[in-house]
């Protein structure tokens, strides 16, 4: 018992392709322009305010808490005394005032007088009082206070800023996320059938939902934090680089072990995301598959088995999660160290400076503040990089999607400029030499012609499988032919509107697909613009109104999924009334072969007939009663028209058709 | 294993729409038993109610006398071989389908039962035979042979009971003539029931039931039928002129 259903990548990203990617982004981006510039301003901001933070520090250390000496003089004499003594310097407006004058004569040993300056030496301070303390240092105290308020109002505006920020990238991401999913669902569903029956439904299901979002990672997380990491790094490189340029290169020495970290990193994380992407589709298949599946898996007892098979394919998921984990937990704790290795050194040259006197105490407590603010955009950045990859991955495949042309390259329903609506009735139809495969290798329909005039009645006749449906599907233009032409009114069915088209057919199938939702409903599907008077002339015509008056809610019946069930004869007669509310130019019958008791078959022919006056109609015939009403009698076999003709002319013919007939007459 | 079904009566519960009215019936061992009947007339409800899929809503069916409603769904299960009117590929390869991957099953029963299901692996369709890759990420398949894997799968896992809801309706009349030749065969020692639309594939069954609207209208072998349900007649010519212009 060793396999495993195998799953494939579909495709790999090419190198060199994102910025092919992005500049198609670009369309969708383009409408929040304003929103974007407004987000990245305030990106700014928060950059800049949270850069001020460590500064204010510094300012506050060195003017007000052990606030420096500028002059050179004193620096020199400072050096001369002694290297390890640091002084609190007076001013002469702060000796002018009394209350210092009285302090100062207060304790004469401990003040020194050099020249004009009055100086205290730090180590010294704590023999004054707590109140003169505070008077002498009064003018630091309220310097701290006004520090505080900056403070305080960076911290408000960076509140402010990111509150704001978040709020208009959200507001861009789920705007661009919705239109790109609009985008997508609706192209996909003007796509042709034959890209449906090449796509599995999961593949298109996760299109529409996980990279999605993964495209909504990428406008929201993605976007404002790498651009605001780089804003980060670029202005701690600028003011560390200000504030002292040797001690920031010290500082930068760690960056190149840091940049093959994260190289590192990235690459490795790559293959893992990639691998958690594949193995979470895989799950996600295997899910899919099992409830599809589930009546099979359950009769032949495969529950054992297929429980195994998925816990093999989550195991797989859980141990590249974790080898992911392990790789982030290796690369986190390398950053860090790298971190503290870079604040250690600027301790240990900074501190030599310090104490040289070459560097302000509140400069190394700023530098060492930047630093740990310097490796996390370096970290994030490597760690962005990867959803960056991802949702790059994610917008390739939504565009492969989107670059499938919609059915037989006509436009979209939805384009600005929709091919201009043929006004003209449909006159004639032609088909010329049309080839037809569903899988290119089996033909359908092979060398088909006929022409179709307006109000012609034409029966197609032909055993199970000769090809009768396929050729409905080909006229309504479900398919494109595989070679050969199709023509309306003598222009080629391609340059019609195609939902101009379909418009002016009506397709009466024997089983026809009514919608959950109340009969009423189901026959508007046929022409939303109903009246009440054409609606009630409608279920005359179709001779609905018998039935429908009898059920309890009439025309409001519920059905379908969880309503009233219809038999098959009623539903055609629902389908008819569709037809009817359509008034179609065309219309396409397949007629009934399921038994039906003879009343409503009666009403059934009767309105059909009603139906068909004055229109063009197409019957797919399965009792050679109905093929005789018609005018002309098409025969279908194996893909091939073989006869056609009159009900006479082929009776005449003594060929299929004759002896078609002759064996219903057994 | 003897299968007998009392007075079984089934309808949806959410809706109450009513299926089957009031089946009454024996299937023997070793015997072939089909059904037929328009579409929506029944067919497929009464063969699923036999593995529980669905439980009856009245009545009751007995398996060797034994009510199923007692016995495990594991257990009933293990007796039943089922194959569905739409046949379900997972993705895998054809082997992988057929033996739902155990390795266990010699390649000489493979073999018999692809061949029993009239599987054609063609090197143009199936460039790697039976290791060639199917359903949702592999090859295309046409129904026809989507329902042959299905066929050769419950042939391999070989029970007392086999099921069939409509076996031939894709493919044609004489890959469907071989198809029901082997399930003719198999028949002979295993209790079988077979629904079909197509009158023919059932003419070897010594019983066969004519559902109509959820009851049994007529029952009978084929020679029976034909002299006594103008239904039955009637729908066997027509098809069977489908049939000989298949062959034209």
């Amino acid at each position: 018992m060793t396999f495993d259903y195998q799953y494939f990548e579909e495709e790999h990203l090419s190198q060199g392709y994102d910025w092919k990617i992005l500049s198609r982004l670009w369309p969708y981006v383009r409408p929040y322009l304003l929103v974007l510039i407004g987000s990245l301003f305030c990106v700014g901001i928060i950059t800049f305010s949270e850069l001020a933070l460590p500064y204010m520090t510094k300012i506050a250390i060195d003017s007000y808490i052990i606030p420096q000496t500028k002059n050179e003089q004193s620096l020199k004499d400072i050096h001369q005394e002694s290297s390890q003594k640091r002084y609190l310097s007076l001013t002469s407006d702060q000796t002018a005032k009394p209350a210092i004058e009285a302090i100062i004569k207060k304790h004469p040993d401990i003040f020194e007088q050099n020249k004009e300056h009055i100086r205290i030496s730090y180590s010294l301070l704590d023999q004054l009082t707590e109140k003169e303390l505070r008077l002498l240092r009064s003018k630091d105290i309220s310097g701290i206070n006004k520090i505080v308020l900056i403070f305080l109002v960076i911290i408000v505006v960076n509140f402010g800023t990111q509150f704001g920020q978040k709020l208009m990238m959200e507001y861009m991401g789920q705007n661009i996320i919705h239109d790109l999913r609009m985008h997508l669902f609706d192209h996909t569903q003007s796509l042709s059938l034959t890209f449906f029956n090449r796509q599995p439904l999961g593949r298109l299901v996760t299109r529409l939902t996980n990279d999605i979002q993964n495209m909504y990672e990428f406008f929201t997380n993605f976007l404002t934090f790498f651009i605001k990491d780089i804003f980060m790094f670029l202005g701690i490189t600028i003011v560390l680089l200000s504030l002292n340029w040797q001690l920031a290169l010290i500082t930068f020495s760690v960056l190149p072990l840091m940049v093959l970290a994260s190289k590192v990193f990235a690459q490795k994380s790559r293959e893992i995301y990639r691998q958690l992407r594949v193995k979470l589709a895989e799950i996600n298949s295997k899910f899919s598959e099992t409830i599809s599946g589930i009546r099979i898996i359950q009769l032949f007892q495969q529950e054992d088995n297929n429980y195994s098979r998925f816990s093999r394919l989550n195991q797989q998921n859980y141990l590249a999660g974790m080898h992911q984990i392990r790789i982030l937990a290796l690369f986190m704790p390398v950053v860090e160290a790298l971190g503290f290795v870079s604040i250690g050194l600027v301790i240990y040259f900074g501190g030599s400076r310090v104490l040289g006197q070459t560097l302000s105490i509140g400069a190394l407590v700023a530098f060492i503040s930047y630093i740990r603010m310097f490796f996390r955009p370096v970290r994030d950045m490597a760690e962005k990089f990867n959803l960056m990859q991802n949702a790059m991955a994610s917008a390739e495949r939504i565009f492969q999607i989107m670059d499938t042309k919609p059915r037989n390259q006509l436009p979209s329903s939805h384009s600005l400029h929709p091919k201009q609506a043929n006004k003209s009735s449909i006159r004639s139809l032609t088909f010329s030499q049309v080839y037809f495969s569903y899988d290119q290798n089996r033909s359908v329909l092979k060398d088909i012609s006929f022409n179709l005039n307006q109000f012609e009645h034409i029966a197609i006749v032909g055993p199970t499988g000769s090809g009768k449906t396929s050729l409905i599907h080909l006229i309504l233009g479900f398919y494109p032919p595989m070679s050969g032409k199709i023509l309306i009114n003598n222009q080629n069915l391609q340059s019609w509107d195609l939902n101009h088209l379909r418009a002016r057919f009506a397709l009466v199938m024997q089983d026809p697909f009514l919608f959950s939702g109340t009969i009423y409903q189901n026959i508007l599907q046929g022409n939303p613009c109903l009246t009440e008077k054409q609606l009630s002339t409608v279920l005359k015509l179709s001779h609905c109104s018998t039935f429908v008056n009898r059920l309890p809610q009439g025309l409001n019946t519920k059905i379908g999924e969880g309503g009233v069930s219809l038999s098959t004869g009623q539903k055609q007669l629902i389908g008819i009334a569709r037809a009817f509310a359509r008034d179609p130019e065309v219309l396409i019958l397949d007629e009934a072969t399921s038994a039906i008791d003879s009343e409503t078959e009666y009403h059934i022919q009767d309105a059909l007939k009603d139906l068909m006056h004055h229109r063009t109609s197409i019957t797919i015939a399965h009792r050679l009663t109905t093929a005789k009403m018609a005018d002309r009698i098409l025969v279908l076999h194996k893909g091939n028209l073989v006869e056609r003709g009159s009900h006479k002319e082929l009776m005449a013919e003594k060929g299929l058709y004759f002896k078609l007939t002759q064996m219903q007459n057994v | 294993m003897r299968i007998s079904l009392k007075q079984v009566s089934f309808a949806y519960p959410s809706t109450g729409i009513v299926i089957l009215k009031d089946i009454s019936l024996d299937l023997e061992p070793g015997t072939l038993t089909g059904v037929i009947g328009p579409p929506g007339s029944g067919k497929t409800t009464l063969l699923n109610l036999i593995p529980r899929l669905y439980e009856p809503s009245q009545g009751c069916i007995t398996l060797k006398g034994v009510n199923i409603a007692h016995l495990s769904l594991t257990e009933l299960r293990s007796y039943i071989s089922y194959v569905p009117q739409e046949p379900f590929l997972f993705s895998g390869t054809v082997r992988e389908n057929i033996t739902f991957g155990n390795s266990l099953f010699p390649e000489k029963d493979i073999e018999q039962a692809i061949e029993k299901a009239a599987l054609e692996l063609s090197k143009e369709e199936f460039p790697l035979g039976l290791e060639t890759q199917v359903g949702e990420k592999g090859i295309i398949l046409s129904g026809g042979q989507k329902q042959r894997i299905a066929l050769a799968r419950a042939f391999i896992h070989d029970k007392p009971v086999l099921l069939c809801d409509d076996p031939v309706s894709q493919v044609d009349t004489q890959t469907g003539k071989k198809i029901m030749d082997s399930i003719s065969t198999l028949a002979e020692n295993k209790t079988c029931l077979v629904g079909s639309h197509r009158l023919a594939a059932l003419r070897t069954a010594q019983s066969i039931l004519i559902l109509e609207q959820g009851r049994i209208i007529d029952q009978g072998s084929h020679e029976d039928l034909l002299t006594s349900s103008s239904y039955y007649a009637s729908t066997y010519y027509l098809q069977q002129i489908e049939e000989k212009i298949d062959d034209f």
